[in-house]
């Protein structure tokens, strides 16, 4: 034999070994394998929900959140309305869940709120009450708008989940609507994924921008009502304000999350502004990192300037300073106008970066910014490594959108397999079968060459099996029976080659050159056949989700190990008995 | 050594391509045909199952032990076909299932219509902003207009009056909203009716909930998939036309959408249940006609060269029967798999074979009658315009 021929066929037997090696996990069940192997080879083709059952979850969508939200917004585009076209002073406060409370402080501006003005927002607001010689107004929000915007919020919810777990990577959930509830069932993970996994679908990952009021007099009156000596105390910063001079921002901070909340929620704050928190590191007297997390208040402007929106992009990078992920956000063009507006009018202020209630960070406006890019930071209390993962996250869920209203999960429990045990006993013994009768085939069609093409067969199985255990894929019952099928579908190319052997030795051939000629005629067929498939696997691969997408990868990988077995192991087989029993014609 | 087909076979496949053309042409249109009947006669065009179409979610518990088996067959007794059935662990519950049907109603549209009529007159149509009920669950949301007063009492007669038996009536969400939640009694009593009747009285311990579930295929997805598959099939179409010639890439995207639209033709006249297994299914097949009809394909482009001197019907019929060999052993192993999976199989699995099954037998079909044969028309249209 010649020397390539050894390398190949060592090649070949060394991926062999490898495949079952990788295999090992998936089908010794746990703790029969040493300890020093599955440290290294852990991968596990994973059991569909059909097969094996999962982790069941039921998240209630608030839904009135949503609503309060919208009309957030609405009232933030009246208020724009008013004071940029119409260019009167305005006062506007969002009441409840539905009312907006316009109030004009030179009575006579109610005038402008004529039909004209309302018909643009006919379709989601009512007039409730209107008082013109007092110039205020009360509008509410239709009923058929808020039942729309609830629905909306049901449904954009369903996707958004959709979208963040299959970024994340898990094959085969389930994600469904059930009465006014989502219900997202996922397939067998391990521990920390499937925390990991909670965390990402929880979260909201509703971005605001909103501007602080630093040195507002309220600060500065509340703080002398904090009581002395309890757990939160009063705190006072100076930055640079550019042309408004030195500011003074004074904060409450506490290490007591809940006492601040509670004090907060007690208060009786003016409908323009509102209290965020932020959490920071605590340090010692000499600016050294502790390792308690402390709380401090922001005092808003209770509109938001920007929201997750704008984002077009959202990607990990790292702060050239500190060495730290953060992650970076790019605008939308819309969006990165607004930003450069709202940074020029606010230059010496500071923009609070909202993420999920919580304010991020706050940097001060240092003048007009273009370009349309921000950045979050993330927090530092953990190692590198947890929050470079974080930061992923992070990105995962700010680039599928933020949620359209807070998700509370009201249920979680572990559901068996959908599948009966006696479905999936036939079902795998239907598969032995179907994969004995082609192996049976092969060799009673074409006897020698048959055996060497059960043999490619075999290995192409092993191949796929090993391959998409390396993906950590799902396999359903349905996906299981796929497999099979490729088996009976790759057999094709050698039936291919074989006839067109048999065709050469029929011209009256050698062996040897019947075998030259077969396969290298063969080649080209099974290539253009296989890559037209391929083709459209890849484009189902990108543009589909869900199912159709691991339809997809499994269909992929099936036709490399098919072209790869059926061309190249069962040639170096046929190769082999040729050279070695030089045979005037072939077993074929 | 085993020769089904001989070398030197030679049948006309070409010269009664027009009785084909015909027949594939009656196939797909009776395909459609059916589809569109059963959209009209039974509102679906096909038997979509939950995984498209959702249903009703019923949890039960049970007061003994029951194995899922015998939860699945009490139900397959009584009519429920293609039930899914979870058995959900729970400490304070050990005997707790939960399972998925398509659409069970508690409350029939005659029922519905009555109720709607009853409240319109008691309320004043004004009152009522909007009557919800979604199939599948046992309940009934009522929106009264916004600000107008209706106390629970009042609502509960006027179920009362019409002869429906209420389990619960409360208000709904927040209060300025004047909605209201009427949990009707119906599905839970029939689930223990089916229960009782096949494992024994007080079987049942509880029935706690009955709602609606979505489709697990919702709008986006199913609008992603379609929509990848028009991409798929028109890559396919450049890339044949660019590795073979222009003539060759309608045939094949053609007898690939003869095979997909008569195998689901199949399901609406069968009225099998259609999950997105099956679409799965219809994707190999699309995959196998495709693969099939290249094959045959390249030896034409082969012989093509070959056979200068013969008309391109002859090269196309030549190369039919030289491929035919190896179309028809193709067949048979891919068979073999398809049909044991058929007949052993249970469940989603013998659906999804039983589409293979006709989805390659159809291909084969296709790709000797339909998808070489139409390389011949437009070889002869591109012929007429510019002479060779």
């Amino acid at each position: 034999m010649e020397r390539s021929w050894w390398w190949k066929a060592f090649g070949i037997l060394l991926l062999a070994v490898v495949s079952v090696a990788y295999l090992l996990p998936t089908v010794v069940s746990k703790g029969r394998l040493p300890a020093w192997y599955t440290k290294y080879v852990n991968k596990k083709i994973q059991l569909g929900l059909d097969l094996q059952g999962g982790i069941h979850l039921v998240y209630e969508v608030e839904v009135d959140k949503a609503v309060s939200d919208k009309a957030d917004r609405l009232a933030a585009d009246i208020e724009e309305r008013l004071i940029k076209d119409k260019k009167v002073k305005v006062r506007i406060t969002h009441e409840g869940r539905d009312d907006i409370v316009v109030a004009f402080p030179k009575k006579s501006d109610i005038k402008v709120m004529d039909k004209k003005f309302m018909a643009d927002y006919r379709a989601n607001l009512d007039e409730a009450a209107r008082d013109d010689a007092a110039g205020t107004m009360r509008l509410r929000m239709d009923e058929n708008y808020v039942r729309e915007v609830q629905d909306y919020a049901l449904r954009q919810g369903i996707e958004t989940l959709r979208n963040r777990v299959d970024k994340f990577g898990v094959s085969e959930p389930s994600i469904r609507a059930k009465g006014r509830d989502i219900v997202v069932e996922l397939p067998g993970l391990g521990k920390n994924d499937f925390e990991r996994v909670k965390k990402i679908i929880g979260r909201t990952a509703q971005l605001e921008f909103k501007i602080c009021d630093d040195g507002n007099e309220f600060m500065t009156k509340l703080a002398a009502r904090v009581p002395k000596g309890g757990p939160i105390e009063v705190q006072t910063d100076t930055y640079d304000g550019k042309q408004r001079g030195t500011v003074v921002d004074t904060y409450l901070q506490s290490k007591d999350n809940k006492a601040l909340v509670k004090f907060i929620k007690g208060l009786n704050l003016p409908k323009t502004h509102e209290i965020q928190l932020g959490v920071e590191q605590a340090k010692d007297a000499k600016g050294n990192d502790l390792p308690e997390k402390i709380w401090r208040t922001y005092y808003l402007h209770r509109r938001s300037e920007l929201t997750g929106e704008y984002i077009t992009d959202a990607e990990v990078q790292w702060d050239e300073r500190t060495g730290r992920p953060e992650v970076g956000l790019t605008f939308d063009r819309n969006g990165a106008s607004i930003f450069e507006r709202v940074s020029g009018d606010h230059t010496g202020e500071r923009l609070a970066i909202i993420l999920d209630e919580k304010v991020n960070s706050a940097p001060v406006f240092q003048g007009r910014i273009g370009g349309g890019r921000a950045r979050i930071t993330l927090g530092g209390f953990k190692d590198p490594f947890a929050l470079q993962q974080e930061a992923k996250d992070l990105v995962a869920v700010l680039r599928t959108g933020a949620l359209p209203a807070p998700l509370r999960k009201v249920f979680e429990t572990q559901v068996g397999p959908t599948l009966g045990r006696d479905a999936v006993k036939k079902g795998v013994m239907a598969f032995a079968v179907g994969g004995g009768l082609v192996l049976l085939f092969m060799f009673y069609y074409y006897k020698g060459g048959g055996f060497i093409a059960d043999i490619g067969l075999t290995l192409n199985f092993l191949f796929i099996a090993a391959i998409l255990c390396g993906f950590e894929a799902t396999l359903t019952l349905p996906g299981i029976a796929g497999l099979v099928l490729t088996i009976g579908m790759a057999v094709d190319a050698n039936v291919i080659i074989y006839e067109r052997i048999r065709e050469e030795l029929a011209l009256g051939k050698s062996a040897r050159a019947s075998v030259d000629a077969g396969y290298s005629r063969a080649f080209w067929t099974i290539f253009d056949a296989q890559l037209t498939t391929a083709i459209a696997a890849f484009v189902l691969m990108q543009y589909g989700s869900g199912p159709i997408r691991g339809f997809a990868v499994t269909l992929l990988v099936g036709i490399i190990c098919s072209i790869f077995t059926g061309v190249v192991v069962t040639r170096l087989l046929m190769d082999f008995v040729v050279a070695k029993f030089q045979p005037k014609t072939l077993s074929i | 050594m085993a020769r089904w087909i001989k070398p030197n076979i030679n049948i006309d496949f070409i010269g009664n391509r027009k009785t084909f053309y015909t027949l594939s042409g009656l196939m797909v249109a009776a395909s459609i045909g059916v589809l569109t009947f059963n959209g009209l006669t039974r509102g679906d065009a096909l038997n979509y199952g939950t995984d498209f179409k959702g249903g009703s979610e019923i949890q039960v518990e049970f007061s003994r032990e029951v194995s899922s088996g015998q939860v699945r067959s009490a139900l397959e007794k009584s009519g429920f076909k293609g039930a899914e059935v979870v058995r959900v662990t729970d400490s304070k519950r050990p005997h707790f299932y939960m399972l998925r049907l398509t659409e069970v109603s508690a409350f029939s549209e005659s029922d519905q219509a009555r109720v709607k009529q009853k409240l319109e007159g008691v309320f004043g149509k004004a009152n009522i902003a909007r009557f919800d009920y979604k199939s599948g669950s046992d309940k009934v949301y009522i929106y009264f207009k916004r600000g107008f007063k209706v106390s629970v009492k009042q609502v509960e007669t006027v179920f009362k009056t019409s002869d429906l038996e209420v389990q619960q009536l409360q208000q709904f969400g927040r209060a300025e909203d004047n909605v209201f939640e009427v949990v009707l009694v119906g599905l839970d009593r029939d689930i223990r009716k089916v229960f009782s009747m096949a494992l024994g009285k007080d079987v049942v311990k509880d029935v706690p909930q009955v709602e609606s579930v979505g489709a697990k295929m919702g709008r986006q997805l199913r609008d992603d998939g379609i929509k990848s598959v028009m991409y798929a099939m028109l890559l396919m179409l450049v890339y044949i036309a660019f590795r073979f010639d222009f003539q060759y890439a309608p045939g094949a995207v053609i007898a690939l959408m003869h095979d997909v639209i008569i195998t689901t033709g199949l399901f609406a006249l069968t009225w099998q249940e259609f999950s997105l297994s099956v679409v799965a299914a219809l994707l190999t097949i699309a995959g196998y006609s495709i693969n099939d009809t290249i094959v045959v394909y390249d030896r034409i482009r082969e012989n093509v060269a070959k056979m200068r001197d013969r008309k391109f019907p002859l090269v196309v019929n030549a190369s039919i029967n030289e491929t035919l060999s190896r179309t028809l052993l193709t067949s048979l192993t891919t068979l073999f798999t398809c049909v044991s999976i058929w007949v052993i199989g249970t469940g989603v699995l013998k659906t999804f074979a039983f589409a293979l099954t006709a989805g390659v037998l159809i291909g084969t079909y296709s790709s000797i009658f339909v998808a070489s044969p139409i390389t011949i028309l437009l070889s002869e249209k591109f012929a007429k315009k510019k002479p060779r």
